[in-house]
């Protein structure tokens, strides 16, 4: 029962008491002053002539229409910290490369979560927020510069992510198109063929056709298909630029790290092996992940693992130093 | 060593072939006389719980002999592998247990038919190549699921559970890459793929001789294709090898000439692994069974009615004139 009228609460606007199984399309509001939840047509309703106090009893803060949004947390109080929060660092905006130790960045996000914690928990609230504001005044020109910059940085990831899904869309219509075009042809032969049969005569002129539409539809795909390469390299090249970064971080190794990115051999694109090009050609191996390089750098690997090992002189010496 | 990380080599000497598994020669030797000592005196202890058997009447096994029968069924181990169509891995797997089963128990404690099968189906299952114990037991006859089972934990903590075994397949694959690499255009293809193919193919051979206690994969590979052909990978040794830039935090980990000296040791052992014939075989194989089973002796008198010994005298003589050609 008590469940019940909790539910009933949640969707129902406890300022003009209408219910969203009467109006579905029902919005709820808050304001981030009180964050007293009510729904859009009130607002519309007490704050369309400016700012009114909310009509909360005993709440009497003094709202403005433009300053409401919609709630995305459950909780009113997970919402109000990550307004906090986003104010907050708003102002505090640098990133751990403004700093020259770790010891500083730590500080200085420290700061930050004092800050928030005692807007948040109402601790000493005003003496919080002057602080804010004098950090604030005090940095102003660095902390435009580092909110441009992250906008920047946003915006440029923003547009990367907008081309590669072009390239992958274009690359999707390709190769629709070239599915498409074998069809057509499969479909037009078996036509010609058909109609060869049917007028029983000029047999030589049927194969001719065929073959003369079956050459510019093989130019049509072969164009086709170098298209489609070049957008393969294109989003290849975006993923690979990425995997550099990665290769020159140390790998995972049980042996904390101290591997020897040192070898004795380089691992080339390609070798002769007419076994391994059979295999690497194949969909089925295609399909299951099989890389022809991991095959390069597991034996490559296994070649130098152990050469150096003099196992006759070595066991001697280990022998002689037990003994 | 250890600020410069954690090399290739070291990472080789690690592993449980080099720490458990490679020995000496003298080690080697004083293992075998060893283990050939153990089953002499298992024999012993049989015969004194049989007494109606004379202890003369039993001829114990030697150590050559020991490894001429150990190497013929190891070949047989080859023979059973290309029957059941399993990979070179597994076959490889199944030698190198088989072998190193020999290296810790006599044949006089174990007779080597039993004991082959079940390295065989045990390699199977360690390299990943499935086949169920009752398709693998109905293709061999007079064997059983529980016969070949029974044996499989012995074979297991002789081996001292490791069973990782590591191959000179793979670095005979990963050298003819290097070998394009290094030599470019100087080797036409298609005579490194035959050089390749012939190698490959004395590594069946490599495997049933001592170069796999003595010598790493890598220089096993090695010494084959030299011996397939010595002028290449001697081109290729002296360019990978000699005049490389010596960086100074790179701890020069392979020398030219050691190397070179080690792979033509290695190609000897190769060259010197013992072949014994099949009625060498078949006479240590006779010995072997009176020595797992003294008992048989007496049946044999009750069958043929004959003097033992005087039968037994000569092919006894013979057979130890073929080992010691091929020790």
């Amino acid at each position: 029962m008590n469940v019940d009228m909790e539910e009933r609460q949640q969707d129902m606007c406890p300022i003009c008491k209408t219910d969203r199984y009467l109006s579905p399309d029902m919005k709820f509001l808050v304001n981030p002053e009180c964050y007293h939840k009510m729904c859009e047509s009130c607002v519309d309703r007490i704050f369309a002539m400016g700012p009114a106090p909310c009509p909360y009893p005993k709440c009497g803060k003094t709202l403005r229409k433009n300053k409401f949004k919609t709630q995305i947390f459950d909780n009113i109080e997970v919402e109000r910290e990550v307004d906090v929060r986003k104010r907050v660092s708003r102002v505090f905006n640098k990133v751990r490369e403004d700093f020259d130790t770790l010891d500083d960045y730590n500080k200085y996000l420290e700061e930050l979560e004092d800050i928030v914690f005692n807007i948040v928990n109402g601790v000493d609230v005003e003496a919080t927020e002057q602080k804010l504001k004098e950090y604030e005044e005090s940095n102003k020109p660095n902390i435009e510069e580092n909110n441009a910059k992250r906008q920047k940085e946003l915006e440029e990831f923003k547009e990367q992510e907008q081309r590669k899904h072009d390239l992958r869309m274009k690359k999707n219509l390709i190769e629709r198109q070239i599915e498409q075009e074998a069809r057509e042809m499969k479909e037009l032969e078996k036509k010609e063929i058909i109609n060869t049969l049917a007028s029983g005569d000029g047999t030589q002129d049927a194969t001719k056709a065929v073959s003369q539409v079956r050459k510019s539809m093989l130019k049509r795909s072969s164009a086709r298909r170098k298209q489609l390469d070049e957008i393969m390299q294109a989003l290849n090249s975006s993923r690979q630029a990425k995997g550099e970064d990665k290769k020159h971080n140390v790998p995972f190794t049980p042996f904390n790290g101290d591997r020897t990115s040192q070898h004795n051999f380089d691992i080339h694109d390609s070798y002769y092996d007419p076994f391994l090009d059979e295999l690497k050609s194949k969909k089925e191996y295609i399909a299951s992940g099989f890389e022809v390089h991991a095959v390069y750098d597991r034996v490559l690997t296994e070649a130098f693992t152990g050469l150096g090992c003099y196992i006759e002189q070595e066991k001697k010496e280990l022998n002689d130093a037990i003994v | 060593m250890a600020s410069h990380g954690v090399s290739f080599d070291d990472l080789y000497r690690r592993s449980t072939q080099y720490r458990l598994w490679s020995y000496t020669r003298e080690q080697l030797a004083q293992q075998r006389r060893e283990v050939n000592e153990k089953g002499c005196r298992k024999v012993d202890e049989r015969l004194t719980s049989t007494p109606e058997v004379s202890a003369s009447s039993i001829e114990k096994v030697t150590m050559d002999e020991e490894i001429a029968l150990i190497s013929f069924h190891a070949r047989s181990i080859a023979k059973l592998a290309k029957f059941f169509n399993m990979p070179s891995q597994v076959r490889a797997t199944g030698i190198s247990f088989f072998r190193k089963f020999y290296l810790v128990n006599s044949v006089m404690e174990y007779h080597p038919k039993l004991i082959l099968l079940t390295c065989l189906f045990l390699a199977a299952k360690s390299e990943n190549f499935f086949i169920s114990i009752n398709s693998f037991s109905k293709r061999i006859p007079k064997t059983t699921p529980e016969s070949i089972l029974g044996l499989e934990f012995e074979i297991l903590q002789s081996l001292k559970f490791t069973l990782m075994a590591h191959h000179p397949f793979r670095p005979l694959y990963g050298f003819f890459y290097d070998i394009q690499n290094v030599l470019g255009p100087e080797v036409s293809t298609k005579e490194l793929g035959s050089v390749y193919d012939a190698a490959r193919n004395l590594i069946n051979e490599a495997l049933i001789s001592d170069a796999i206690y003595h010598f790493t994969p890598p220089q096993i590979a090695l010494a084959c294709f030299k011996t397939v052909n010595e002028e290449l990978t001697m081109k290729y040794l002296n360019k990978k090898f000699t005049n490389v830039k010596v960086e100074d935090d790179v701890p020069k980990s392979t020398d030219y000439d050691t190397l070179v000296s080690v792979i033509t040791e290695c190609q000897q052992v190769i060259k010197d692994t013992p072949n014994p014939t099949k009625d060498q075989a078949v006479m240590i194989d006779k010995k072997v069974q009176f020595c797992v089973n003294p008992s048989l002796v007496l049946k044999r008198k009750r069958d043929t009615n004959e003097p033992d010994d005087a039968n037994k005298r000569p092919r006894v003589g013979a057979v130890e004139g073929g080992a010691s050609t091929s020790p």
